[in-house]
């Protein structure tokens, strides 16, 4: 009986810390599954943004905090995807969900201005939008079809960015080989199955109030 | 497979960041200059883990780049004097970049300010692949081994509505103290 006793508090531990996954690297959404909705969430430029206001054929939602130094490090990647795309049929989104200053609106205007944002970046402030995509790293990437079905979730490139306290940019395994999110924006575009649907996102960690 | 070059960087990035001596006592360092931030691998780690029993063991997951790791780690300073002497063993694991030497000499001046008297390893393997191994998908992560060895507790900010605080560090080193 001390045995079995013994074990009660292992397994309440387990039970209460072990995420029932939807993807493989995600808790709460899975690859087929529809975009969240949002409503009317401030953004960097002054104005407020809704789920009803894309209409694009692809839409690229991307988790954001102006403090990461993973965000910092491939700011100028981002960038340059949003370039590359600028001229198809495609919206990508920045949205912060942290509270803690650095991270709030008037922080992520000046970000957004500094890093040369191309896109709208809104804050998710009740947090409900980061919560429905589960999205828990800074920077993490969600794409959706024109039924706005998720295709593809995680990192930007095989090779994640980090900008250290100096200034210089870092990256996990040299110049990236693999870009995931192009990818899926491209097939997707094409009518075509995703390469790679989900990878396990790189960066920091997202602060969710409780 | 590490070229003769990369090893000999590696070796003088380990005494940059404190080489640890078979002698030292990594767990009572007389001073912040005593702490001890050890190279390991997947294997190394493996064999660590292995050894602990039958101590309670947890494991503190961080890296500088890690703003909340920081900011909650005096917390696990805290947690380790005050189970210290219970049969609970406290350790971390530094997830910087194990070739950016800058990286590695902020986490063991880190280490010193806030007296991490216990034992510090820092992942000798790549970022990405490291992460795969340890099966995280982000840092702060704390895991918790009970007396067999097993996995007891993993907290992590994995579900957002599963984030994790201090008192849940402590209330699962207790649930594991009381099933004794």
């Amino acid at each position: 009986m001390m045995k079995i006793l013994g074990t009660v508090p292992f397994l309440i531990i387990s039970l209460l810390h072990s995420p029932a996954w939807a993807g493989e690297f995600n808790a709460v959404i899975d690859i087929g599954d529809p975009m969240p909705s949002f409503e009317k969430l401030p953004a960097t430029d002054g104005n407020v943004l809704s789920a009803s206001d894309l209409d694009a054929s692809v839409i690229v939602l991307v988790s954001l905090a102006n403090h990461c130094p993973w965000v910092q490090g491939m700011d100028a990647d981002l960038v340059k995807l949003v370039e590359t795309f600028s001229g198809e049929d495609v919206q990508v989104i920045g949205f912060a969900v942290n509270h803690r200053e650095d991270d709030r609106l008037p922080a992520m205007k000046e970000h957004a201005a500094r890093a040369g944002y191309n896109f709208r970046y809104v804050f998710d402030e009740s947090q409900a939008l980061g919560r429905a995509l589960g999205a828990t790293r800074t920077p993490e990437y969600f794409v959706f079809n024109r039924e706005r079905k998720l295709v593809y979730m995680g990192l930007l490139y095989n090779s994640p960015a980090r900008q250290t306290r100096s200034g210089e940019i870092r990256r996990i395994n040299g110049e990236p080989s693999a870009f995931y999110v192009a990818d899926a924006i491209a097939a997707t575009l094409a009518g075509k199955p995703v390469p790679v649907a989900e990878t396990r996102a790189h960066g920091c960690t997202v602060k969710y109030e409780t | 497979m590490k070229t003769w070059r990369q090893r000999a960087v590696l070796l003088l990035l380990g005494l940059a960041v404190g080489a640890c001596s078979q002698d030292a006592d990594p767990v009572s360092p007389a001073s912040a200059s005593d702490i001890c931030l050890e190279a390991v691998s997947f294997e190394g780690w493996a064999e660590k883990l292995a050894a602990y029993p039958p101590d309670i063991v947890v494991v503190d997951m961080w890296a500088t780049w890690c703003v909340s790791c920081l900011e909650r780690f005096p917390h696990m300073v805290a947690l380790w004097q005050a189970y210290r002497d219970k049969g609970v063993r406290f350790v971390s694991l530094n997830l910087d970049d194990h070739e950016d030497q800058a990286a590695l000499a902020e986490a063991r001046e880190f280490l010193g300010k806030f007296g991490a008297g216990f034992e510090n390893y820092y992942m000798d393997e790549n970022l990405m692949v490291a992460f795969a191994r340890l099966d995280l998908i982000g840092i702060p992560a704390v895991v918790i081994y009970d007396r067999q060895g097993r996995e007891a507790a993993r907290l992590t900010g994995d579900h957002p509505d599963r984030q994790f605080s201090e008192a849940d560090v402590e209330a699962a080193v207790l649930a594991l103290l009381q099933g004794d």
